[in-house]
């Protein structure tokens, strides 16, 4: 139970870190397809999945079934499409898809152990990244 | 002595200029044999130290399409263009009636194959137009390969049309395979994707979306995930505690917010899903040519 409940923890607080603090500076820059500027929420949220991957996940086994793993998953589409999105897409993945029954639906890379699904698969806004 | 001094220097010399003559053949026999083994990387160094020396040998311009070949067999896309395209300009230039007839029109036909590879659509379809200028009488297998990667092109940009028309043209030679890739690009033409608007709107009972995207158990999950948090917040207000209530009103906003995003998102992968699939067994069918020796393996092997 703890092992799920922790990320489900971390993304929600990542998620209302970002959009507070997204909202709070006028950077919510959402739905473009570029590396967005480094806002104070981005650089706080780099530092805080950072923190995240560096000081706690390395202690433990490797929990997230998805390749790339959902921190660094979080960490790209935040550069790829700021705070926002972002934590949409993290939401959607780790609460709704990250699931035994779900991952017959995702292709299976043999020499990682892990079921692929990178970001530009799940940003609805832009139509070719889902057939690369 | 004197004499005999002459004697061995000629004798040495002799021997000097025999090696030196066979040093050439060896040593393209070496390169050769590495290209042949699959050592690639090998191969094009040994290939381009050769054709450092030996430039206006007859056969560079044969070590010169093996160069590209190799550059392309280890990734190196840009490196084998620009080789091939060095090679088909010096051929070009010799004219009608050239010994290398043959090995422009293959050159042509890699360099297709490489932006193919590339997935660089725009330049296939430039270098295509070049391919049917300079090869005037290509050989039958070349021009079937070349009218397949057309048909493979559209088929890789999801141009339904386009590719029943290519195949139209396409001289493929298996009755059977033209066959049933005709029928899976018209197939392909007819589907009707699942609609992303549809997925919305269906996501705002949350979980139908998911379910509708073919996610049945992440709908499961999220219809029961906002459930609990829809009640929490309604039990919170009921019990007397607005602040907690107004907590869980949030997070069951951004929960839904993440909900209907991923309802959109498992139809839009659904239908990606599902013509990525087609397209890649239709691709498999139309046997693209490897990049590799393809009608010259006489002249290049002796064989």
């Amino acid at each position: 139970m703890c092992r799920r409940l922790f990320p489900i923890m971390m993304s929600t607080a990542v998620f209302f870190n970002v959009a507070m603090a997204g909202f709070y500076n006028g950077h919510a820059e959402s739905s473009h397809d570029i590396l967005v500027s480094e806002s104070e929420a981005h650089v706080h949220n780099h530092r805080l999945v950072t923190f995240y991957q560096e000081k706690i996940s390395v202690h433990g086994e490797a929990r997230c079934r998805f390749y790339p793993s959902c921190s660094a998953f979080y960490l790209e589409a935040l550069d790829r499409y700021g705070p926002i999105i972002a934590g949409l897409m993290l939401l959607d993945r780790i609460l709704y898809r990250e699931h035994a029954w779900s991952l017959s639906e995702y292709p299976f890379r043999e020499d990682l152990r892990l079921y692929v699904d990178p970001v530009h698969r799940n940003y609805i806004l832009n139509s070719e990244g889902y057939y690369q | 002595m004197i004499l005999k001094r002459l004697l061995i220097s000629l004798l040495l010399h002799a021997f000097l200029l025999s090696t030196n003559l066979s040093w050439a053949q060896s040593e393209r026999d070496f390169a050769l044999s590495l290209y042949r083994s699959g050592e690639y990387e090998y191969s094009s160094i040994e290939i381009r130290r050769w054709l450092y020396i030996n430039r206006h040998d007859p056969f560079s311009p044969y070590m010169q399409y093996l160069l590209a070949l190799s550059y392309g067999r280890i990734g190196r896309y840009a490196e084998a263009v620009s080789t091939l395209r060095d090679l088909i300009e010096s051929l070009t230039e010799l004219g009608e009636g050239s010994p290398y007839a043959k090995i422009l029109c293959e050159s042509h036909l890699q360099l297709l194959n490489l932006h193919f590879r590339e997935r660089r659509f725009d330049d296939f379809f430039i270098e295509k137009e070049s391919f049917a200028i300079s090869c005037v009488d290509p050989e039958q297998r070349l021009e079937a390969a070349a009218q397949r990667m057309t048909v493979a092109v559209h088929v890789y940009s999801r141009s339904w049309d386009e590719a029943l028309m290519a195949l139209g043209e396409a001289d493929l030679l298996d009755r059977e395979t033209f066959e049933e890739v005709s029928r899976e690009i018209a197939e392909m033409n007819e589907y009707k994707p699942r609609n992303p608007v549809l997925g919305g709107i269906l996501s705002l009972l949350p979980g139908l979306g998911y379910l509708y995207g073919g996610l049945g158990a992440a709908g499961l999950r999220s219809f029961f995930i906002n459930a609990a948090c829809v009640g929490i917040t309604v039990f919170c207000f009921v019990m007397g505690m607005p602040v907690l209530g107004v907590l869980f009103a949030v997070i069951e906003g951004v929960l839904y917010f993440s909900n209907i995003y991923g309802g959109v998102n498992a139809v839009i992968r659904h239908n990606a899903d599902f013509v990525l699939e087609r397209r890649d067994s239709i691709l498999k069918l139309l046997s693209i040519p490897p990049l590799d020796v393809i009608t010259l393996r006489e002249q290049v092997y002796g064989q």
